[in-house]
């Protein structure tokens, strides 16, 4: 073995590279294995993106990383329009909602502002490590007072209105607040993607609020595209990796993390090259990383149960259409390049396509968000809910299926599309899950929900980065806060890393 | 319209009747029975003390089938077992027996046990709370079949200084060399019996295993060869007393399962209950390993502690006091011991008691006279388990009484 | 007529308070708009020689300590034990859960020795949920946006007893409140139909489905009833369920209460912020200026209360309320013992609650027909026949069943519930039973059909909600009914809340009437021993 690193990450996400460049930034000397031969995880394939849509980056960690402030400062918030079957589209930015009726737009500003104050009170744990079950340091006790104290600072009817919706559902929430439609649908996407709860189920409120807590300098709870687009933002990440004298080698699957006296002690690559170092951090989701990486010999009964039975299910396929030339909207107007198309009509639409999923089936009629790239004239489609567990399997049958199904969703939004289109593509849960380490073709590497969040993510016992094994820390979406390109499992990690003498 | 079928029997209510039962009915004439795991056992078949006599001083018979088996067989066998138990058991060879606890993720007691290698890649764990999820869960993600065999092996204790005797009657040749916790296959009546140097009495005896299709068949053989030997059939109680004379401690008596309990706290550690010898730290990753590490550098907040009691009235259910005044644990098993004419009993200490504190205890004993209770408190000291020893058990060859 | 006390609706909550208060020596008036008392606790008799627990069926959650200090059995209230319950298949088979652990197991080990041994983890793991649980149901939910000192310190309390649970039990804690009863259940068992069986008190009563998270917690909701401290354990009220609010309107007699029966309220006199007395729909006004309604929120204060008097964030919290009635009902009386095909006709656990499901995700589909505003093609059914352990409410030989039928919607997407939907809601119920009991339809000497709307219009639960209203977070404890108006208390001074639609919510419990009670009489300054312990 070589004895060259101080810590090596599995996996160049998004979160690895943030928490190999705070590690690298802090002066240690670190690896980052990638099994593919691109860097940036769900963001880094060029040619077929899992994730064309990103978040912002926490400002926060922009700043502590030094990246170029244009990630955060000038990168754009992302319109959405809503396609309604029954008019013009519905189109809205942030808390702005037009070609909705005139007395909703001022309700659903209303609800916007509330919600995001709301989710900035929750906010304040994403760059906490979590509290341990009672056990908790005064720091992590610190965090949650803190929380409870910006909670209160709502004022008491906002409070209250917060202690009563969080464990809600985004069903009932916008039918009081605006009413089912292509506005609800579109925000009971947000409350839905990527994870396996229709709009009805209770905790659609709290992944709401989980996506209304990212921040950017635009404001909260909005899609932000860096310039330069999601390659911008990996290619900063790589840069700051490196030019904090870090390593990235990509094409080297690591296929197990080497334990000595039950302490990591690096990791053996899949062409049986073995790399020493005393800190290993993990992107891959955690089932993976320590169910697959590294082995339950090394783990108490329990903790191996806890694991298994986390809910890692994956209901997001991605579809990629190549077009010749892209049609006007059947409403009236174009494309551009950059906006988001959210094709779920009602929040009804959105549970029914949700049903078939619960039985393992794909829906008639899926829901799916779609982003149109003029440069390389692709559709960008974003589809739920398309079970990982479908039954018959992820057959080029059912590839197909969706495919058309999709297809003709859109030809309704844009007629004239089917014949544009040139290429198209696939990605199912089970292609995610094989190609990016995360299990179920989970986005976020397990469902953001109450019982497996802040000291529960990703369960019970595992919840602050460090895994029972010494030396050896989850750095992915399993690990709080959680999913999404926020950087802050990466972030949090690294410093739990850092405080734990990660040498 | 589902098919006309005929109704499903429903399970039995009440005590099920285990494979020895027919012969058990025979000899309970005290018709007293106890529930063990759903099973009809007996309590007292005739009188306590000449069954309990019958231990120390010719042999018995106490079915023992209600006991949950389970086999662990495949290429990662030991390796699950190693993981699953506190004691190093790479170190046991195929045809011993260890006697074994497991721990939880917290370090806290499962449940204690006792491992037969059968060979390099099998293993039957013997146990008094079903295991089945506990083992699945420690095994999952190796290589090996775990099987509740329960029913389908019929256990029976021959115990007692005749018991050699008896069985070098029936003619098993090589008993004789069946040291402590060793295994050997032996025929008995054309039957097919395992048979394992261990028992629960701390006295000469052997454990017998069988397919429960010849249960009687060897019962019978047991019972005609043990005319000459004295053997007699023992129930519960008898067996109670033998157990505790010999230091064993018995689950949900002595100390609860971490899986049964309903508060937290009230689950135990093996340095609580006294059982250190049996955690093997030094060996790789085994469940609750960390959390014993930890533990083992910390003062127990308690201690199961065996006790002697002055005068001779058993201290069942009785509490423990410090200076005759502050409350510092209670009694879980006591006895008038018959063999060593001391009154004895464990007890849980309240940390400092029982460990930097050990003098000036006593218990509170409440002895009913007529119908009328009485209070006495009586100085105990704490002694070492067990409190009944006797060269037999352990030599080999053993001698024929 | 003025009164120290009037208290709304003679159900088991009102009655439940108004004992409290009569025995604290107020001078208490009930006032009932039906004829006979019970509300949802009733036993009538439909037709001549049965009677039938026509709303509720089976008593379990009433708290002990409510039985004992209103010294219900002295006034004739006796719980009995039921003995078990069972599920039927598609397939012919079944499983029995018997009351007897050691039966139990091996019916468990029949269909699958691991699930025999999940169950006994599963049981320990409610079981400590339920120890959690249990001292919170007869204690007033604090206001966290509270900083009044009780409610402070009313909040610490619970989260030291959270903190003493220790951290496994912590987050376990967490995950029963929150998840779904499928996936809580997929940690124990493998076999489809002993699932089935046990996630059905995860969706009793609710609009939830057994995927929904969420449903877990119903299921404890369930399962923190108890006869005689065997928690979990369900019994019959001897004579029906109306038997408990008999015996309790004879507890309130006894301490010098009133009831007038047959006139409903028609509105509350509320001045200057102050409730005065009401109005009943004869014209009768009655004074006192302490009212407890045992009414639902909505019907309280949307439909007998001036707007006026409330303040604007309590009413639009009143009317987002949610009650989405999800529960229909069939009583039936029968010429004799109905028999199954899959089970012997002496088979003990046919002496509880019986169902016929394979697996959850016929849960599941049934749920999906309760959301497009149908009831549901393959109805989850809970069928009691009492009478074979109840000799009073059937002639001897002659049997009662109660089914009780989850889902079906209080708005039919298509129709209205008429006597047509009516019938065809039951036979849809008849036809389910009738594929595994095949004379059941032909021993049908009489039935009584609820749906939804009957339900509301007929026991007076909005939509037909049995809890008075849905028991998801949003709507327990300190948010239930209202956030800031969780302590019995309304805007309006001396107007209280007593029914199902406070905390601790539904089910046959008496414990929102209890401490209701002991709201009103401290602010009454009346210090009293409710005879019950925390």
């Amino acid at each position: 073995m070589s004895g060259r690193y101080d810590a090596i990450i599995i996996g160049a996400g998004h979160n690895g590279l943030v928490a190999a460049a705070l590690l690298a930034r802090k002066g240690r000397k670190v690896l980052v294995l990638e099994a593919r031969d691109h860097v940036g995880g769900m963001l880094g394939d060029a040619d077929f993106r899992v994730a064309p849509l990103p978040y912002a980056l926490r400002p926060e960690i922009i700043r502590q990383l030094g990246l170029p402030p244009q990630l955060m400062g000038t990168s754009r918030p992302v319109e959405t329009i809503s396609f309604n079957p029954d008019g013009a589209p519905v189109t809205v930015l942030g808390g702005r909602a037009s070609g909705v009726d005139a007395d909703m737009a001022p309700a659903y500003a209303t609800l916007h502002a509330r919600l995001g104050r709301q989710a900035k009170a929750l906010g304040v744990m994403m760059l906490q490590s979590p509290p341990g079950l009672g056990k908790a340091s005064f720091s992590e006790m610190a965090g949650l007072a803190r929380m409870a104290l910006k909670m209160r600072l709502l004022g008491k009817t906002e409070m209250r209105d917060l202690l009563r919706i969080i464990l809600s559902n985004a069903w009932d929430l916008l039918n009081d607040e605006i009413g089912d439609g292509p506005l609800a649908g579109c925000l009971a996407m947000d409350a839905t993607l990527g994870g396996a709860m229709g709009p009805r189920s209770p905790g659609t409120v709290l992944t709401l609020l989980y996506r209304m807590a990212s921040q950017s300098s635009h404001g909260h709870g909005l899609r932000v595209m860096p310039e330069g687009g999601p390659d911008a933002l990996v290619k900063a990440l790589r840069e700051c990796v490196t030019d904090a004298g870090g390593v990235i080698r990509t094409g080297a699957p690591v296929a197990k993390i080497l334990v000595d006296q039950d302490k990591a002690a690096g990791v053996r690559l899949q062409s049986g090259e073995e790399i020493a170092a005393a800190t290993v951090l993990s992107n891959a989701s955690p089932k993976i990383t320590l169910m697959n990486l590294l082995g339950v010999e090394h783990l108490d009964g329990e903790f191996v149960r806890r694991s298994r039975n986390m809910a890692t299910i994956g209901m997001v396929s991605r579809l990629d259409f190549d077009i010749a030339q892209m049609p006007s909207l059947g409403s009236g107007g174009e494309i551009e390049h950059g906006q988001r198309l959210v094709f779920a009509p009602t929040m009804q639409a959105i549970e029914t396509a949700f049903n078939a999923a619960k039985y393992g089936n794909l829906p008639e009629r899926p829901v799916f968000e779609a982003t149109y790239d003029a440069t390389a004239k692709r559709f960008c489609v974003t589809a739920q809910f398309t079970p990982h567990d479908l039954k018959g399997g992820w057959t080029d049958d059912a590839k197909e299926k969706l495919a058309s199904s999709v297809m003709a969703a859109l030809e309704e939004a844009l007629p004239g599309l089917t014949s544009a289109v040139t290429t198209r593509r696939v990605m199912s849960p089970v292609d995610i899950e094989t190609g990016y380490g995360a299990s179920g073709g989970h986005w976020h590497h397990g469902e953001l929900r109450v019982d497996q969040l802040l000291m529960l993510r990703p369960f019970d016992g595992a919840a602050q980065y460090r895994m029972p094994v010494k030396g050896l820390y989850l750095c992915g979406a399993g690990a709080h806060p959680g999913g999404d390109i926020s950087g802050a499992p990466g972030f949090n990690a690294a410093r739990a890393a850092l405080r734990n003498g990660g040498h | 319209m589902a098919a006309k079928a005929k109704p499903v029997p429903q399970v039995a209510l009440g005590l099920e009747p285990g494979p020895f039962h027919d012969r058990l009915v025979e000899h309970n004439r005290q018709q007293s029975w106890v529930n063990w795991m759903g099973y009809a056992s007996p309590s007292v078949l005739d009188t306590v003390e000449f069954e309990y006599f019958a231990i120390r001083n010719q042999s018995t018979l106490f079915d023992i089938s209600p006991m949950c088996k389970y086999t662990i067989t495949g290429p990662d066998a030991e390796a699950v077992v190693n993981r699953l138990v506190t004691r190093d058991i790479r170190k046991l060879k195929p045809g011993r027996v260890a006697y074994c606890i497991w721990c939880d993720e917290d370090g806290n007691v499962v449940d204690d046990g006792t491992v037969f290698r059968l060979s390099g890649t099998e293993f039957r764990l013997c146990c008094q709370e079903p295991q089945l999820s506990w083992l699945e869960d420690i095994a999952w993600g190796f290589d090996v079949a775990i099987t509740d065999v329960t029913r389908d092996i019929a256990g029976l204790a021959l115990q007692g200084p005749t018991s050699f005797a008896l069985l070098k009657d029936l003619g098993l040749a090589g008993i004789e060399t069946l040291k402590p916790f060793g295994i050997a296959d032996f025929r008995i009546d054309g039957a097919d019996v395992t048979i394992s140097r261990t028992g629960f009495t701390g006295d000469l005896g052997y454990e017998l295993w069988m397919n429960p299709a010849d249960a009687l068949k060897v019962w019978d053989a047991l019972m005609d060869a043990g005319k000459l030997r004295g053997l007699r059939v023992i129930g519960y109680e008898a067996l109670e007393m033998a157990r505790i004379e010999a230091g064993f401690l018995l689950p949900k008596v002595d100390f609860l399962s971490s899986q049964t309990v309903l508060r937290a706290d009230r689950a135990n550690t093996p340095y609580e209950l006294g059982l250190e010898w049996l955690v093997a730290l030094d060996k790789p990753h085994f469940n609750g390993r960390r959390a014993l590490l930890d533990l083992s550098k910390q003062t127990p907040r308690r201690k199961l502690v065996a006790i002697e009691i002055e005068r001779d009235k058993p201290a069942h259910n009785a509490l423990v006091y410090h200076k005759k005044t502050r409350e510092v644990g209670q009694v879980t098993s006591a006895l008038w011991s018959p063999t060593c004419k001391r009154n004895i009993a464990y007890a849980w200490l309240e940390a400092p008691f029982g460990q930097s504190v050990t003098d000036n205890l006593w218990v509170e004993i409440y002895l009913q006279k007529e119908i009328r209770w009485q209070r006495r408190m009586a100085r105990c000291q704490l002694v070492q388990k067990p409190f009944f020893v006797h060269p037999r058990r352990t030599a080999t060859p053993p001698a024929d009484y | 007529m003025k009164y120290d006390a009037i208290i709304v609706g003679a159900g088991h909550n009102g009655l439940t308070a108004a004992c409290f208060m009569a025995r604290a020596g107020l001078k208490t008036l009930i006032v009932e708009k039906e004829d006979h008392v019970g509300g949802a606790a009733v036993s009538l008799s439909l037709t001549p020689g049965w009677t039938y627990s026509n709303c509720s069926y089976v008593c379990s959650l009433l708290r002990p300590e409510i039985i004992r200090a209103l010294e219900l059995p002295k006034h004739g209230l006796q719980v009995i034990p039921y003995e078990g319950g069972g599920v039927f298949n598609s397939k012919g088979d079944y499983f029995a859960y018997m009351s007897d652990h050691d039966a139990l197991r091996r019916e468990l080990i029949r269909h699958s020795p691991r699930d025999a041994d999940g169950y006994e983890r599963y049981s320990r793991a409610v079981m400590r949920q339920c120890k959690f649980i249990k001292p919170l149901l007869l204690r007033t939910a604090p206001d966290p946006a509270s900083l009044k000192p009780r409610d402070i310190s009313e909040l610490l309390y619970i989260l030291k007893r959270f903190h003493n649970l220790g951290p496994r039990e912590m987050a376990e804690t967490v995950r029963f409140w929150t998840m779904s009863i499928a996936e809580y259940l997929d940690q124990y068992f493998e076999t489809p139909m002993i699932k089935a069986y046990i996630a059905g008190s995860g969706i009793i009563g609710t609009g939830l489905g057994p995927y929904s998270p969420g449903t877990a917690y119903v299921l404890l909701h369930h399962y923190m009833g108890e006869v005689d401290g065997a928690i979990g354990a369900w019994g019959f009220a001897r004579g029906g369920m109306g038997s408990i609010t008999q015996a309790m309107a004879r507890s309130f007699e006894a301490s010098g209460g009133e009831i007038r029966m047959g006139s409903g309220l028609d509105h509350f006199t509320v001045k200057d912020g102050k409730v005065r007395g009401v109005v009943l729909e004869n014209g009768d006004e009655l004074q006192a200026e302490t009212i407890v309604s045992g009414m639902d929120v909505r019907r309280t204060f949307i439909d007998h209360t001036d707007e006026k008097e409330l303040p604007q964030d309590f009413v639009k919290g009143v009317k987002r309320y949610r009650f989405r009635g999800s529960s229909g009902k069939l009583n039936v009386a029968l010429d004799g013992m109905p028999s199954f095909t899959g089970a012997p006709r002496d088979a003990s656990f046919l002496r509880g609650d019986l169902h016929f499901l394979d697996d959850m995700e016929e849960i599941e589909r049934a749920y999906d027909d309760w959301k497009d505003g149908r009831w549901s093609a393959s109805p989850y059914v809970d069928f009691l026949i009492p009478t074979q352990i109840d000799p009073t409410m059937a002639p001897p030989g002659k049997h009662y069943a109660t089914i009780f039928v989850q889902y079906a919607p209080y708005e039919l997407a298509q129709g209205e519930w008429d006597d047509a939907n009516r019938e065809a809601f039951a036979e849809t119920v008849i036809s389910k039973i009738e594929r595994h009991s095949p004379d059941f339809r032909k021993l049908i000497v009489h039935k009584e059909i609820r749906s939804p709307k009957d339900i509301e219009d007929q026991v007076g639960l909005t939509e037909g909600n049995i809890f008075q209203g849905e028991l998801t977070f949003d709507q327990l404890l300190f948010n239930r009914p209202v956030p800031g108006y969780a302590q019995y208390r309304s805007p309006i001074k001396g107007l209280y809340m007593c029914g199902s639609s406070t905390h601790p919510g539904g089910g046959v419990m008496g414990a929102p009437g209890a401490n209701a009670a002991r709201e009103v009489l401290a602010d009454l300054g009346h210090r009293i021993d409710m005879g019950m312990s925390a």
